[in-house]
């Protein structure tokens, strides 16, 4: 996303016509620009400006665009307009969009960065941890909104998402395929279909074991004298 | 479909409840009320330093509390405490004349208050409010007396000579934000620096190159009546002048900024979070930048308005003067 300098590699967003795909040294904002969102890991820390209204929570990347300001002059009716509507939207409980975003609960400051990044056409969704600590039902509603926005509902493109989480529940349940990494490094890319929480939890570990559907004389998973070590600490 | 569920229509009654504003003179009571308790505060604690400094206090510790001398210690905690204050009320608010050089003790403020607030609000603690009025007195000394100038009309010699203490004073704090944005260096160890380096600056300038050869006293020539800012009332006896419309208009000119543009709303942002800043897109060390520069914008020109307003000769110290020696 911008936010670190890469020290060696190269990121490319593939698939969007007439822009230069590659990313890699590109500012927080060119990337944003490019329609790409992102649920940061902590809402708090990097996702809200607690003390600021949730109106203009709801308008942190798109504040200096049009319809929400003119020139260097901010439209507050519109991004009141706005905010009123995405809170409807995506069901933030809150007393008013003038309320600080801090005094929400943690579901519905979630729910506020998920309506903000959804709001706006996006190619890709980077979303880290979208969902910890916070209640069923807003762990629900944010599951929901994720794989909509993976179809394509209700309107407009499909889009790409790159889901980062340690729950296994919410990985399985909602990827398509599943890269373990373990120390930096993508130990292995998984269908999710074949995937199995053990397998992954070994996985996480750092112990690669041999595919599940051979060996059929040892139980998939377990750790034993034959596997590779090369990933062994 | 599942997913049309999600999608509420708005309707017109939340809308009404959730666009009204929570609680609106909240920010207003909290600027009002919390100000006037420490007034009060401070005026109760002055209250008892001024009895123990009065109060005649009797030999012995069993004469302590006989009536007679509770009574009189009384009485002469009371007598202190009402000459005092009796004295600061006159001094300040008693008659036109002291009302008119309280407003004019507080132009100054007014304007370096609201460069520390501006600071604030952008996240940074600008301790150098004082050496960025000392640059921009300079530079508005400077160029009010300079025979350079000297020929202007006043409608475009003393515009120049503000803007000139107003640049003065950004640059004066564009230096320790430059150091912030890129080497980290701390604001508040940096301004304090630059305080020393302007108000010792000032005074060599006033001793040296600026002074006046014919003055007795180190101080640079008068202003030419050009760059004066006019007084508001022709009574001599009232010294109130313009800088007061001045400090009040900064001070709207500041709040649209900050709260209307998106200039102020990245400021604003860099100043609660500089985390989500980044993440949204904005500049740290850009932002810093213009907050500081704008903070030593109003601090300058609150030094070009003390010369051009009220003294007219730029001094060494000249706003230090009545507390440090």
């Amino acid at each position: 996303m911008g936010l670190r300098k890469p020290l060696a590699g190269r990121i490319w967003i593939t698939g969007i016509p007439g822009i230069p795909c590659e990313t890699t040294h590109l500012s927080p904002r060119q990337i944003t620009e490019l329609g790409v969102a992102h649920i940061p890991e902590d809402r708090q820390r990097e996702g809200l400006v607690t003390s600021f209204p949730v109106a203009d929570n709801l308008v942190l990347n798109t504040y200096y665009q049009p319809p929400f300001a003119h020139g260097p002059f901010i439209d507050e009716e519109m991004i009141q307009k706005y905010a009123l509507k995405l809170v409807q939207e995506f069901d933030v409980r809150t007393p008013s969009i003038f309320t600080q975003a801090g005094m929400l609960s943690g579901g519905n400051q979630q729910k506020t960065v998920v309506a903000r990044e959804f709001s706006r056409p996006i190619k890709l969704l980077v979303a880290a941890q979208p969902t910890r600590g916070l209640d069923v039902g807003s762990i629900e509603f944010i599951h929901r909104q994720i794989v909509q926005k993976r179809d394509g509902f209700p309107a407009g493109e499909k889009c790409a998402i790159l889901l980062v989480s340690a729950d296994l529940d919410e990985i399985i349940s909602l990827s398509d395929r599943i890269a373990v990494m373990y120390r930096g490094r993508i130990l292995e890319v998984l269908d999710q279909k074949t995937a199995t929480r053990e397998r992954l939890g070994l996985l996480m570990a750092g112990i690669t074991p041999p595919p599940a559907s051979g060996a059929p004389g040892t139980q998939p998973g377990l750790p034993g004298p034959g596997l590779p070590g090369k990933h062994r600490f | 479909m599942s997913g049309k569920a999600t999608e509420t229509k708005p309707t017109p009654t939340a809308s009404r409840v959730l666009s009204t504003p929570i609680f609106p003179w909240a920010g207003f009571v909290d600027n009002l009320v919390i100000p006037l308790l420490a007034v009060l505060l401070a005026l109760i604690i002055g209250a008892l330093v001024i009895s123990l400094a009065k109060v005649q206090f009797p030999a012995t510790a069993a004469d302590f509390f006989k009536a007679d001398q509770l009574g009189r210690m009384w009485q002469e905690a009371i007598t202190g405490v009402g000459t005092a204050y009796r004295g600061l009320w006159d001094g300040s608010f008693g008659r036109s004349g002291s009302i008119s050089e309280t407003l004019v003790a507080a132009i100054p403020l007014i304007l370096g208050g609201l460069a520390v607030a501006l600071g604030f609000k952008g996240g940074l603690f600008n301790i150098g409010v004082e050496g960025q009025l000392y640059a921009g007195a300079v530079v508005a000394a400077w160029l009010g007396y300079n025979a350079l100038f000297s020929g202007l009309p006043g409608l475009v010699h003393l515009p120049l000579a503000l803007l000139g203490g107003a640049l003065a004073g950004a640059a004066w704090a564009f230096i320790p934000g430059l150091l912030k944005a890129r080497t980290g260096a701390h604001e508040v160890i940096t301004t304090i620096m630059l305080n020393y380096v302007a108000v010792f600056l000032t005074d060599y300038l006033v001793n040296f190159p600026m002074r006046d050869a014919g003055a007795s006293s180190p101080r640079t020539p008068f202003i030419s009546p050009g760059a004066i800012l006019p007084r508001l009332f022709s009574d001599a006896q009232f010294r109130l002048h313009w800088g007061l419309l001045l400090a009040v208009l900064a001070t709207v000119v500041i709040y649209w900024l900050l709260f209307k543009t998106t200039w102020g709303f990245e400021i604003r942002t860099v100043g609660a979070n500089p985390f989500t800043a980044r993440y949204a897109g904005m500049s740290i060390g850009r932002n810093s930048v213009i907050a500081m520069s704008l903070s030593g914008l109003l601090a300058g020109l609150a030094g070009a308005v003390q010369i051009l307003g009220l003294e007219y000769t730029l001094k060494g110290r000249f706003f230090l003067r009545h507390w440090i020696r």
